[in-house]
């Protein structure tokens, strides 16, 4: 599990942070004294840093140019401030990306495992084959899988299956789906959506595979 | 009559410098000596006077300075609570905090408006010019009003085909935002589809924005860029500022882009966008 260090002076916001970044699986550790925030880093040795620019009387910037004295840790800044001025200089300091308030979770979230994967990648390979009811999912090929003969799936529907794959034996709401596919660059509607379901239930009958998606009416799909 | 002569001569070469110069006001600055006293005496005169609207000019630079560095200030406060409560929304269940987050993101885009026009005459101290891939920018535009777009049944497309540009990807982002908006204002009841196409052209690469919507009325076409401008459209749907076509125009000029709208009433309306091409920046590339 990655461990996170948070250092933002705004209350609220840190604990509702700390609160996102549990739910998703991180271990999070935070500092509030920040004349030793790089005492901290040190201290609690972290994975990555959430770094705001501005710190009551302290300043981002010079807190990462002390943890960059003695640590490559990834740090990504976050802040109110969106001059360009401000996004030179967070780079050139070490910092590893700048995010603006007020930042989307999943776009925040998004960057932060962008970020793991590229630092930690050694540490825990993908799983890059899913199974479930005797169907594979094959998340390097775009392919799936069933009794030897196989299909290839176009991105929107991989996208679709894969997400219904990592909530197996749920009914997984509509609203979830397309939200989920427009996290991952899939930009369709509700119409949409109900085509792309059809195209991988044909797909799925030509391997003879039946009724493996679930309509649960008004509500989702299950598998 | 020598006298008029000499006169005509000496008014002439007043009016000529005027002419010539940016600002008349400074007029008394370069006028030649006049051996007359009363040259000298209205000369002296439009000094003080000039001197005194130019004070005058500072004193209401400084007051709109403030007033704008005000509401730059202030909106960085209005984003920490908006920061908050969408990240409270992220963390409570789904249905409601789903109707809060499109709020959010409406409220969040009028506040961009307004920083964005705040800045928008001072655009050459806030930009970097790099090599920015459009694909990138536009996708974080989508996400970005995901929550509008969702509920209003709207759905995008993105062809871009990793074409890049020279140009500062905060200011594009905004740009696109405002047309995004505008599409997603002027859709049709049951949804909506918009398009981002990229292509290399000869003169440069150009971007088509394209949606399916109600379009704009043949005499509304040629003022859609103008400041305070609805339309009809906007009349009839009372949501229009006037402010997001109007604010694009502008950046886009101060950026060195060019932009234009075709559209055809009931059908579709393209925004185009034609990044140019620097010679001196094909040339340090190739």
């Amino acid at each position: 599990m990655a461990k996170v260090l948070i250092i933002e002076d705004e209350e609220s916001i840190r604990e509702e942070l700390e609160i996102l970044l549990k739910n998703t699986g991180y271990e999070v550790v935070r500092t509030e004294n920040f004349i030793n925030a790089v005492g901290d880093v040190e201290a609690h040795n972290p994975d990555l840093i959430l770094l705001d620019v501005n710190l009551q009387d302290y300043s981002g910037f010079s807190i990462c140019t002390g943890i960059r004295k003695f640590s490559n840790v990834p740090i990504i800044f976050i802040t109110g401030r969106n001059t360009s001025i401000d996004e030179l200089q967070a780079f050139s300091l070490g910092g590893d990306d700048y995010i603006t308030k007020p930042y989307h979770p999943s776009v925040l979230l998004a960057r932060i495992s962008t970020i793991l994967k590229r630092t930690k990648n050694s540490e825990r390979a993908e799983e890059q084959i899913l199974i479930h009811k005797g169907l594979t999912l094959d998340l390097r090929s775009y392919k799936f899988i069933y009794d030897g003969k196989s299909e290839e799936l176009s991105k929107n529907e991989f996208k679709l299956l894969h997400y219904l794959f990592q909530r197996k034996g749920e009914v997984v709401p509509r609203l979830d789906i397309i939200e989920y596919l427009w996290d991952n660059d899939v930009f369709i509607d509700d119409n949409a959506l109900s085509v792309n379901v059809t195209r991988v239930r044909s797909k799925l009958e030509q391997l003879g595979v039946s009724d493996f998606i679930e309509t649960k009416r008004g509500v989702g799909y299950r598998i | 009559m020598v006298n008029y002569v000499e006169r005509k001569r000496y008014f002439d070469k007043i009016d000529a410098l005027m002419e010539g110069l940016d600002q008349p006001y400074l007029m008394q600055e370069f006028m030649d000596h006049s051996w007359r006293l009363e040259d000298q005496l209205y000369r002296e005169i439009l000094r003080r006077s000039n001197r005194a609207v130019v004070e005058r000019i500072y004193q209401l630079e400084n007051e709109q300075q403030d007033y704008r560095e005000f509401i730059e200030g202030w909106i960085h406060e209005v984003k920490l609570p908006i920061t908050g409560i969408r990240l409270a929304c992220h963390n409570q269940e789904q249905d409601n905090s789903r109707r809060i987050e499109r709020y959010l993101t409406e409220l969040d885009n009028d506040v961009e408006q307004a920083l964005f026009y705040a800045r928008s005459d001072q655009v050459y101290k806030d930009y970097i010019i790099k090599e920015t891939e459009l694909e990138a920018v536009i996708l974080n535009v989508l996400k970005k009003n995901k929550y509008l777009m969702i509920q209003n049944q709207m759905s995008a497309k993105v062809e871009c085909d990793r074409i890049t540009v020279f140009s500062d990807g905060k200011w594009l982002e905004f740009i696109l935002g405002q047309i995004l908006l505008n599409a997603m204002k002027y859709k049709n009841e049951n949804g909506g589809m918009i398009s981002f196409q990229a292509e290399t052209i000869n003169s440069g690469i150009k971007l088509t924005v394209r949606d399916n919507g109600i379009g704009i009325p043949e005499g509304d076409k040629a003022r859609i860029f103008e400041k305070g401008f609805t339309g009809s459209n906007g009349r009839n749907r009372g949501k229009s500022t006037g402010i997001g076509l109007y604010l694009c125009k502008k950046l886009c000029n101060k950026l060195g882009l060019e932009i234009s709208a075709q559209s055809q009433e009931g059908e579709f309306t393209e925004v185009i966008l034609l990044f140019p091409k620097h010679s001196f920046l094909s040339k340090l590339k190739g």
